[in-house]
């Protein structure tokens, strides 16, 4: 499903006189098969958020590729990769991203209402969502007025709410309590189990790599160990 | 996205900072209507003075004063030949032509005379140019005759006690209590003829029959003191005067002078040639046809085309000028959005983020200048219009304090045609779009990594 072949990059730091690289990977290649959940682990530093802004595109890598879905998706524009995301891939993040200025009914909606979806098959799919995040009583709050699990749930309806066969996942579980992370991650288990969504999770929670089909773990931005998980 | 949302959007969007927007909306709609009540005040002139000139001419009318010679001993006079080839023109409708008498003339009716001026009309041309009489008929028969609109109001009882100033009033009619008590429609009036021959002056009257009476003038300075008559009735004053078209023989005249006066008008000349095109459109052509053909002409289309060039070039003028209050209000737009853009960079990183397309990004912030451009137009086009009707209220108020006059028609200063309202709404909505480019260009470039970080 994700495939990165000898991915390098690197940042430029100081003023133009006095630049200098910052080697943040080196050298990475990795497969992601479709229906895993992949964590990637590795301390701060490491280089583990900017491998997933690479899969995501927000970044474009210094050398290497990456193939995701059998596309190569390295040199694509940022109109193509704005495409490619609201269709292909859903995204959870640490601090959840949630528009404060939208209710959680308007944020699951959002990517719909980019995609040009049908204001009837919105409301049914959103409807559904809520339901199957159990945020039915919730859908007029705005964020501030939702607890961080709920916020989470309402930033994982949205990246699920276009049924993308891929969720890249930043840190999900970093702001939330235990019981809620164990919400989560029973979620993400049941989502990949019952719709074979393939999951790339970031983090250095070894709760949430005790999910995973298998661990990436990177160390000074090179690719130290992948090994699948025993037993889930 | 659909535009449907995208307007549900840029309504959420708005309302997040009303007062701002409101602002905004306020100083387009004063650059707007400032623009338009400007430019309107050169609109009414115009309309005001095209209005004037078209009041008492047919806009299809072309006069012929004359033509160029091109052989010697050729007449620069209309010669009958000269209507029948206007007549055959495909674009003319009718020609008319008239022969004015040369010779003073007196009208007598029972005790009362006045003065006026007698012509030759082919009645059944004038008919087809579209004269209107205000009561009567057309004549038909040889002594019948039309007569002008205050005609009855010029005769008056002749006797020494009275002088000008007594009997006549300011507009140059005789005064009401002079009058005749009954009007000259249907009444057998006299013209009378004076010519010197032998060697005393003989006076010779003709009996006409009275059956129109031509419309009133379209001035109110204007009198309408003519009486048309047939060619018969001219062949008669001839037969009597011994001369062309009437002309009278002054006593001092020399022999050549005489027999000059005498030969005349065996090929009749026209005076007052009116060639009638068929519509408005027909009349360049038609004029330029004639041009070509060396006559001397003048159509009042030719004085709106001149007319029309001086007041585009103000209303230009002023549209620029007008544009220079649109441009200002342009700086807020582009203000408003510059803040509406860095305000919500977050929002826009984590729709990038999650696939919003850039170009939908930009849509939606151009929609937005767009809208506050739209909104603007409409408040500044009803104010234009209020201002308007305020301008043309207070004008004649105006006048009358300030210069003690009133006015005799009502002018209208500033008139907005429904055209410039709407150049006006989308030069605004044009205005307001071209403000947000660059703020919307701005929003497309945020780094979603930086917008999330909350960098930016």
């Amino acid at each position: 499903m994700i495939k990165v072949e000898n991915l390098s990059h690197s940042f430029f730091v100081g003023k133009k006189n006095n630049r200098q690289e910052v080697s943040v990977l080196k050298d990475i290649n990795l497969e992601v098969g479709e229906g895993e959940i992949v964590t990637i682990v590795g301390r701060s530093g490491s280089g583990k958020s900017t491998l997933l802004n690479l899969m995501s595109g927000y970044i474009k890598p210094t050398e290497g590729d990456i193939f995701i879905a059998d596309k190569r998706v390295t040199d694509y524009k940022e109109s193509a990769w704005a495409e490619f995301r609201a269709d292909r891939l859903g995204f959870i993040f640490q601090s959840f991203q949630l528009i404060p200025s939208m209710t959680a009914y308007q944020n699951i909606e959002l990517p719909m209402v980019m995609k040009g979806v049908s204001v009837k098959e919105r409301k049914q799919r959103v409807v559904e969502m809520l339901d199957k995040v159990g945020l039915n009583d919730y859908q007029n709050h705005y964020p501030s007025e939702l607890s961080g699990g709920q916020q989470q749930r309402v930033s994982v309806a949205r990246a699920l709410i276009v049924q993308p066969p891929i969720i890249l996942a930043d840190e999900p579980t970093g702001s939330l309590d235990q019981e809620t992370e164990k919400e989560l991650l029973d979620f993400i288990q049941k989502l990949n189990r019952e719709e074979n969504i393939t999951f790339v999770i970031i983090t250095h929670d070894e709760e949430v790599a005790r999910v995973a089909d298998r661990t990436i773990r990177l160390e000074d931005g090179r690719l130290a160990a992948d090994r699948e998980v025993a037993v889930r | 996205m659909k535009w449907k949302d995208r307007f549900q959007f840029i309504r959420q969007n708005m309302q997040k900072n009303k007062s701002r927007v409101f602002m905004t909306i306020l100083a387009t709609s004063i650059g707007c209507a400032f623009l338009i009540v400007l430019a309107s005040v050169g609109f009414g002139a115009q309309r005001f003075i095209v209005n004037d000139i078209m009041q008492d001419r047919a806009v299809t009318e072309i006069t012929v004063y004359g033509k160029q010679t091109q052989e010697e001993g050729e007449s620069p006079e209309i010669t009958k030949d000269d209507i029948e080839s206007f007549k055959s023109l495909e674009t003319v409708k009718a020609v008319s032509h008239k022969i004015q008498l040369r010779t003073e003339t007196e009208i007598l009716y029972d005790a009362y005379s006045g003065g006026s001026t007698v012509s030759v009309v082919d009645f059944q041309s004038e008919k087809e140019t579209g004269m209107k009489l205000s009561s009567g008929r057309m004549p038909q028969s040889e002594n019948e005759v039309l007569i002008g609109y205050h005609l009855d109001q010029l005769l008056y009882k002749k006797s020494d006690e009275q002088t000008g100033d007594q009997i006549f009033n300011q507009n140059g009619l005789v005064k009401e209590e002079y009058r005749m008590d009954e009007g000259l429609l249907n009444k057998t009036v006299e013209i009378e003829v004076e010519q010197y021959k032998g060697d005393e002056w003989i006076t010779e009257t003709f009996p006409v029959e009275v059956v129109g009476i031509m419309e009133e003038p379209a001035r109110d300075w204007q009198v309408s003191s003519d009486i048309y008559i047939s060619e018969a009735v001219l062949t008669d004053i001839e037969a009597f005067t011994e001369t062309a078209y009437g002309a009278t023989i002054h006593p001092d005249m020399k022999t050549d002078e005489v027999e000059t006066l005498q030969a005349e008008g065996k090929d009749r000349v026209y005076n007052d040639v009116q060639v009638i095109a068929g519509n408005m459109e027909q009349v360049e052509n038609l004029s330029q046809n004639l041009k070509d053909e060396g006559y001397h002409i003048y159509s009042v289309t030719e004085e709106l085309d001149q007319i029309n060039i001086v007041f585009a070039v103000v209303k230009v003028g002023l549209i620029i000028v007008g544009t220079i209050a649109l441009l200002i209000a342009s700086i807020g737009i582009y203000n408003t959005m510059s803040m509406a853009v860095t305000e919500r960079t977050q929002d826009i990183g984590i729709m990038k983020a999650i696939g919003g397309h850039p170009k939908m990004i930009r849509s939606i912030f151009l929609m937005e200048s767009g809208y506050i451009g739209l909104m603007g137009a409409f408040v500044g086009v009803a104010l234009a219009y209020l201002v308007s009707v305020g301008i043309n209220m207070l004008l004649p108020l105006v006048i009358q304090q300030v210069f003690d006059q009133t006015l005799e028609e009502a002018i209208q200063l500033s008139y907005i045609p429904p055209y410039l309202a709407l150049v006006c709404v989308a030069l605004s909505i044009g205005v307001a779009m071209l403000s947000g480019l660059k703020p919307a260009r701005k929003a497309t470039r945020i780094d979603v990594l930086s917008a999330l970080r909350r960098d930016v």
